[in-house]
């Protein structure tokens, strides 16, 4: 009945961490698997295992392959995380008497590991190193009195070392402290301790980890190149913890005949903890699930996902208005949503992982493939060169130059991939056979896009220059002169709109005007009076100008004005011009 | 007859398994083979040369068999690769000093062998400095991730870290630079975390004082140790739409100075730092009294970076009075050179050649071209060591019968170390690729062989001044 009892519990535990990360993070775990592509070799296997936590962080690694399915990368962890406490809880039966206060400790590491897993800088390896650690205390629990102990526990913890660097640390001092504490005179015991240290000094000194931190604390599952958050240490540090405390109260009685009181009190604590740390740990970022949209070709779920959020933010703007622009409507509908200036429809480069992707999908919708090129690479360099979906745009990339060789290596690499290896071979047909290139819709529109003439890019100033080029050179890729407007328009340069307009309206670049085009021929007609008729403009357009101007008029001394503008004109660019 | 099926079967599966005979088909040419050593000269204390056997239809199984001098050795490839093992091909290399080893490869296709023509490989007796230090780097624009310098052993497979920038902050670490192949005395520049110039001498390190010096990139020793000339480039990148060439960098500025190791002075002259002249890549002569350097006249960038043309000159160096001489012009095109470096005997200078601009990495066109010094109009042909893509950044070894070269030739765009003997007339043998225990990393490795560099001892980086 008891056993039944704690399956329960652990099984309802595993449900609600589920739920936990499923609710909170469905997007971040999707966005996680783009971010450590698992490539399927010997010689990637054999170079994982050479390090020490290599073993975690392949496993993590294959796992992590995964986590595109639904619902998998929540369901992983919380296993993870659950069999983490189970071992744990284990490991304590062996040292303390009430099941109670076992499970309740053991539910602290369980719950502690699932708050740190939203922030994107940490790698699923790490708790798995936990449950690394949670294994080897439970067999040191098991032991007992056996010949030869300081050997076998000096070899387990070179062991648990190799397969999870930083756990063996609290591992060789947990044995240390209960076995110099059994007796004292045991110094054999700490040479496990001294093993680790020794390890440890010997791999940095190596130079196979940077810093000694990397080995002693949690540091290696965390971006290298950034030190882990104050919850990074306390969910790490929670796991031996436990075990202190159990030993400190097998010591002094702490919890002893008081497993009621003492529950209680874990139970609070696990609840104040959680609290503290879930409201400081980094929410899945809202990034990730347009990130997804956006990799996935879902347009509309963007729009749908952006509308009224995050109005101000750049990115958010970026990505909005490429969603538009894929779906041939940037033109039409620019400024149906709020527009944050030209920074919000063309990136500043940055060096950060996520812009570069960004940036990389931004010049491949406006037809700039060099760039779509350069910010790939940057952005699969700023991964480890683990990033599949930039893989996949440098093999598109390159096979729009007929750069064929080396599209040939990163298909090679996709195809020891499990996911990918199917699109890789489709691509592998295309290799050195131009026409079968141009058979191919995506990269024919894309490749027709390349310039006659070469530029360098950002030669004359910004962009404009090399839009114009593309779109001569492929008129049928209506992204990019809209592009080219919409910056004209959110730099509020309507001279060089207007030129732009009169060079390309009525030719195959620009056979009609789009309609945010069109409201801005008409604010720059206010100059010019007469000149919007060349440019066959929409009766609907014109008529709405013509209330708008009538409204204008009518409540040009109002103080709420602008707001009143923005409720009944808002999605025209006569407000944003106003405003701007 | 069930046996007789059985026996059937362990005949079938023993001709399968079993070796070309005299009687498999030729197919009257060399194999399809990675890398290519068919014809190469290596030193007599290289590594094993494995490589795989990429013939169209080869269903994996493949056997070559070595022969030189009497000994014949015989090594079975699966998944294509022949690994020789390294006592069998140090037993090869002895038994083929000063002259040829011969390589015969048959390889299964469609169930039956064929046997292709057999390749050589000269065995020169001339020993290579053994050991090669590199960046591994990715070639990027803007944005790095790890990098390092490593060191290769040119007799083993074994390959270790020197620096790697894990333990420096995820610094950038570049352009470093050995004095006359000696690795106890070294330079290298760092930046963003911990940046500076780092100068090794007599066991300890330096930090030059870059305040003083600002923008110092390509080094170079002086043989003497004391002197280093260093160029100071003001270096921009744009990005091509359509060309071949993915970047174009360039210079805005630069010039070139002598840095005084004892004094911590900076040295220079009117030639070396004109306004009107872009001079950079210094390259000291092996005797001291001589600097070269590349200069191109000044034009507006980056509206006619294609025009810039530099010509490779030298200008006299007396290291007694700290003094410059004239200056002296060896080339003026056609086409813009880049890296001179002299060998070490002093009788040749290699240098790369492109279309024009200085950053001849990402120049498709970019050869390796050579002066005999003492007869500078006599034309050496470097096609050995060229190749239809980029061969760009080399070195020599210090007994000055070996070069190596930055190629990008394998795939276009990651810089490969490609090794190629040098005789005392000039004669330049087809290079080969530094080998490799999986030849296949060269296709799965995704960074850049960056700035290999020989030495005759090992690269020894500890107490490195972080601040």
């Amino acid at each position: 009945m008891k056993k039944l009892l704690l399956v329960t519990y652990w099984a309802v535990l595993a449900l609600l961490l589920f739920a936990y990360l499923q609710s909170g993070g469905k997007f971040h775990f999707l966005f996680m698997e783009q971010t450590r592509l698992f490539v399927n070799s010997p010689d990637t296997l054999l170079r994982a295992l050479s390090l020490p936590s290599g073993f975690v962080s392949m496993v993590s690694d294959f796992l992590q392959q995964f986590f595109f399915l639904p619902c998998c990368g929540a369901a992983v962890m919380a296993v993870i995380l659950v069999a983490t406490g189970g071992t744990t809880f284990l490991a304590l039966r062996k040292r303390l008497d009430s099941e109670l206060v076992c499970a309740a400790l053991a539910t602290v590491p369980a719950v502690a590991g699932a708050f740190i897993l939203f922030d994107s800088n940490i790698s699923c390896a790490e708790p798995l190193a936990c449950l690394a650690l949670a294994l080897a205390l439970l067999w040191y629990y098991s032991l007992g009195a056996v010949k030869f102990k300081a050997l076998r526990l000096s070899a387990a913890a070179a062991l648990l070392f190799w397969l999870a660097g930083a756990a063996a640390v609290p591992f060789a001092v947990i044995v240390a402290l209960e076995e110099i504490c059994a007796r004292p005179s045991n110094f054999a015991s700490l040479i496990p301790a001294v093993l680790v240290g020794a390890l440890t000094v010997i791999c940095v000194r190596a130079q196979m980890f940077g810093e000694y931190r990397d080995l002693l604390l949690p540091d290696n599952f965390y971006n290298l190149r950034l030190h882990p958050t104050a919850q990074v240490y306390i969910a790490w540090f929670s796991l031996p913890a436990v075990f202190l405390l159990a030993f400190a109260s097998r010591k002094t009685g702490l919890l002893k005949g008081k497993p009621v009181p003492a529950t209680v009190f874990i139970a609070l604590c696990i609840v104040g903890g959680a609290f503290a740390m879930g409201s400081k740990a980094e929410k899945p970022a809202f990034y990730h699930e347009l990130d997804y949209y956006a990799r996935n070709g879902r347009w509309e779920d963007l729009l749908k996902a952006t509308r009224g959020r995050n109005e101000r933010n750049h990115i958010c703007s970026a990505l909005k208005n490429m969603a538009l622009a894929e779906m041939g409507q940037l033109g039409d509908r620019m400024f149906s949503f709020a527009q944050t200036g030209a920074e919000g429809l063309y990136l500043q480069w940055k060096p950060v992982p996520y812009i570069s992707i960004l940036l990389s999908d931004l010049y491949w919708s406006m037809g700039n493939i060099a760039l779509a090129q350069k910010a790939a690479f940057e952005a699969n360099v700023s991964y480890g060169n683990r990033n599949p979906r930039m893989i996949q745009r440098l093999i598109d990339t390159n096979l729009i130059y007929g750069q064929y060789e080396v599209a040939e290596k990163y298909i090679s690499i996709l195809e020891k991939t499990w996911r990918y290896r199917s699109w890789a071979r489709g691509r592998r047909a295309l290799l050195g056979d131009d026409d079968a290139v141009m058979a191919d819709p995506l990269l024919s529109a894309k490749r027709k896009c390349i310039p006659d003439g070469d530029v360098l890019s950002g030669m004359y100033g910004e962009n404009p220059t090399e839009l114009a080029l593309i779109a001569e050179s492929n008129p049928a890729h209506k992204a990019t002169i809209e592009y080219l407007g919409g910056i004209y328009l959110l730099a509020s340069d309507l001279t060089d709109f207007m030129d732009m307009v009169d060079r390309y309206y009525g030719t195959d670049v620009m056979p009609t005007l789009p309609q945010s085009f069109q409201e801005a021929v008409l604010v720059y007609a206010e100059h010019f009076p007469g000149m919007e008729e060349k440019y066959g403009l929409s009766s609907d357009v014109l008529a709405n100008y013509a209330a708008f101007r009538d409204f204008y008029h009518k409540n040009k001394n109002s103080p709420s004005l602008q707001s009143q503008l923005k409720a009944r004109f808002g999605d025209t660019y006569w407000v944003y011009f106003l405003a701007n | 007859m069930k046996r007789l099926y059985i026996f059937g079967l362990v005949l079938l599966l023993a001709a399968g398994c079993g070796m070309p005979d005299g009687n498999s088909p030729s197919a009257g040419r060399g194999p399809a083979i990675f890398p290519d050593y068919a014809g190469v000269t290596v030193p007599a204390n290289i590594a094993p040369l494995h490589f795989s056997v990429t013939e169209e239809g080869c269903d994996g199984k493949a056997v070559a068999e070595f022969s030189a001098g009497g000994l014949s050795v015989t090594v079975r490839g699966k998944d294509g690769a022949v690994n020789i093992g390294r006592r069998p091909w140090k037993r090869l290399l002895e038994a083929a000093e000063g002259q040829f080893i011969s390589v015969k490869v048959s390889c299964m296709k469609g169930g039956g062998w064929e046997t292709f023509e057999p390749f050589r490989i000269k065995v020169s007796e001339d020993l290579i400095d053994r050991y090669l230090t590199y960046r591994l780097i990715e070639p990027g624009y803007e944005v790095w991730n790890e990098m390092g310098l490593y060191m290769r052993d040119l007799e083993s497979f074994r390959q270790t870290p020197v620096l790697k920038n894990r333990s420096t902050g995820f610094n950038c670490i570049n352009c470093h630079n050995f004095c006359m192949q000696d690795a106890s005395r070294m330079v290298f520049h760092m930046r963003a975390a911990h940046g500076g110039t780092y100068l090794l001498k007599d066991g300890d390190f330096k930090k030059l004082n870059v305040k003083t010096i600002p923008g110092m990139v390509y080094p170079a020793w002086h043989p003497g140790g004391r002197f280093l000339a260093f160029s100071l480039n003001d270096i921009k990148q744009l990005f091509h739409t359509s060309d071949r060439n993915r970047v174009e960098v360039y210079d805005l500025e630069s010039d070139v100075v002598v840095y005084d190791s004892e004094t911590n002075e900076v040295l220079t002259c009117p030639e070396l730092s004109s306004k009107a002249v872009f001079e950079t890549f210094p390259a000291f002569s092996p005797d001291g009294g001589t600097l070269y350097y590349c200069s191109a006249d000044t034009l507006a960038m980056p509206d006619r970076y294609d025009e810039v043309r530099y010509r490779l000159c030298s200008i006299g160096f007396s290291p007694s009075d700290r003094s410059f001489g004239s200056v002296d012009t060896l080339y003026a095109g056609p086409g813009s050179v880049s890296f001179p470096r002299v060998s070490p005997d002093g009788k040749f200078m290699l240098y790369t050649l492109s279309g024009y601009g200085n950053f001849s990495i990402w120049h498709q066109d970019s050869d390796l071209h050579m002066i005999d010094l003492s007869d500078r109009s006599r034309e050496i042909d470097t096609s050995g060591l060229n190749s239809d893509s980029v061969d760009s950044y080399h070195s020599w070894s210090s007994t000055s019968r070996w070069t190596v070269v930055s190629s990008r030739r394998i795939d276009g765009l990651y810089t490969r170390p490609f090794i190629a003997h040098v005789s005392e007339d000039g004669t330049v043998d087809k290079a080969f690729l530094l080998p490799q225990k999986d030849p296949g990393m060269y296709h799965d490795l995704m960074k850049s062989f960056n700035i290999p560099e020989f030495t005759r001892n090992k690269v020894k980086i500890k107490d490195l001044p972080l601040e």
